[in-house]
């Protein structure tokens, strides 16, 4: 899983959002170091939602502008739940790893 | 709300993504790029014209995921994209060939290599495997002589090849069943001018009278195989373009007896279009392989001439499948058009 997949799915996990929505809150996510493009997110998302992982939950007319939100579905929240299960235990093996190093 | 001058910029950028795609999300991304633009903004910032446009390639070229039967289908309808596209650009390649001499002018050039023959035949034409040429054959008398044509040759401005010998032997039957050799000299010469190559040919038998050959054809530019080359290019990228396309159509929900329709057609249209593909292909490797050679060109587009390219089926077949395969495919893809859902209501903004 990418991390710009990896931050989309968490900025879900949640609550929906909208579009707009999901870029600010990868940026917070982030601390700012990924603000995704809408023409990149949209296209995360339509791939996440073929998978299944994401799914639109509604749509609002807001000024006249449409919003459509997305949620994580179950089989996303259990993709999200087993990468951060790998994330965990690939960063306890680094630190592992850097304690035995020998200068 | 009216459109401002960023609205209107977003829109066009948003031309880059498929029809069907715009439709279902071009109003969503427009209401998130306008949320994200900074106030006062009139135009996209570069970086996000380039996403954009970069998304909706992405959009164009993909295929729905886990039909491994419609990656077949575009896979193939891309090799004859390709197929076609060379033939394209051997066509085009052909269009900067010097002309034929036209009978007139050939009459003067094959004249005079022939030495004052009686001329017996002229043809002009091509095969499915290699491009135009024109042809005479005379009967000469005795005193025809190689060396005597290049020298009138020569006098009219070609450059004129060293002469060789074709080979071959005359032989006469005897009547008591023996067979004598008889003396014959034979020449085979090449010349060249203004991009045409000229082959004469000759064969005098003792004292009685000779047959000459002159063939005339044009030499190969040095675009030639560049233009197949990138046109073949072009025809595979086009035919993932198309592919990709229809199967955007298929997808979408659409009636049942529509969709299976438009799907047996594009299917037929592939099979239909698969064996000229063939032939256009072979014909291909042919350019590529005998190239430098200075022989008849090899071209690829030659293969719709009408001549035996397949050992079966009647002489028009590349041509007539290449016709029919794209009726089909056209049918087809009026089929996926009209099964194309109606836009949604709140998608029509976009």
């Amino acid at each position: 899983m990418q991390e710009p997949t990896f931050l989309i799915l968490t900025a879900l996990a949640a609550q929906p959002l909208h579009g707009y929505g999901v870029i600010q809150a990868v940026r917070e996510l982030s601390g700012g170091d990924v603000v995704l493009r809408a023409g990149t997110l949209y296209g995360a998302l339509d791939r996440l939602t073929e998978q299944g992982l994401v799914a639109v939950d509604r749509e609002e007319a807001v000024d006249g502008r449409l919003r459509r939100y997305y949620r994580l579905t179950d089989a996303g929240a259990a993709a999200l739940a087993g990468q951060v299960e790998r994330l965990r235990r690939h960063a306890g093996v680094a630190e592992a790893r850097l304690k035995l190093r020998t200068t | 709300m009216s459109a401002g001058p960023l609205e209107r910029r977003y829109r066009r950028l948003l031309w880059a993504y498929p029809r069907t795609y715009r439709r279902r999300h071009g109003a969503e991304i427009l209401t998130t790029l306008l949320a994200m633009a900074e106030p006062g903004q009139s135009r996209p910032a570069a970086a996000d014209a380039v996403d954009l446009i970069r998304g909706g390639l992405r959009q164009r070229f993909r295929l729905p995921v886990g039909r491994p039967v419609l990656i077949l289908a575009a896979v193939l309808c891309a090799v004859i994209g390709g197929a076609f596209g060379a033939a394209a650009g051997s066509w085009a390649g052909v269009q900067t060939f010097a002309d034929l001499p036209d009978e007139a002018a050939l009459s003067v050039v094959a004249g005079r290599a022939a030495a004052g023959g009686a001329e017996q035949a002229r043809s002009r034409d091509g095969s499915p495997w290699y491009g135009e040429s024109a042809a005479r054959h005379y009967t000469v008398p005795p005193s025809w002589d190689a060396a005597a044509a290049g020298r009138a040759l020569a006098a009219q401005g070609w450059r004129v090849g060293p002469i060789s010998d074709p080979g071959g032997a005359a032989w006469q039957q005897n009547e008591d069943g023996t067979q004598t050799r008889l003396n014959m000299r034979a020449g085979d010469l090449r010349a060249e001018r203004d991009g045409l190559l000229l082959q004469v040919r000759g064969f005098v038998v003792a004292e009685q009278n000779g047959s000459v050959s002159v063939v005339v054809w044009p030499r190969v530019t040095a675009v030639f195989l560049p233009l197949i080359a990138a046109g073949a290019l072009l025809g595979l990228v086009a035919g993932w373009l198309v592919a990709a396309a229809l199967l955007r159509r298929h997808a979408a929900r659409a009636p049942a007896g529509l969709r299976l329709a438009a799907r047996v057609l594009t299917g037929a249209a592939l099979l239909m279009l698969a064996l000229p593909a063939w032939a256009l292909y072979a014909n291909m490797v042919r350019a590529f392989r005998h190239a430098g050679a200075d022989g008849l060109v090899f071209t690829v587009h030659s293969a719709f001439t009408a001549g035996r390219w397949f050992p079966f089926g009647p002489s028009t077949l590349v041509l007539v499948l290449t016709l029919g395969g794209l009726l089909t495919g056209a049918v087809a893809a009026v089929l996926a058009a009209i099964a194309r859902p109606a836009p949604r209501a709140q998608d029509v903004t976009a």
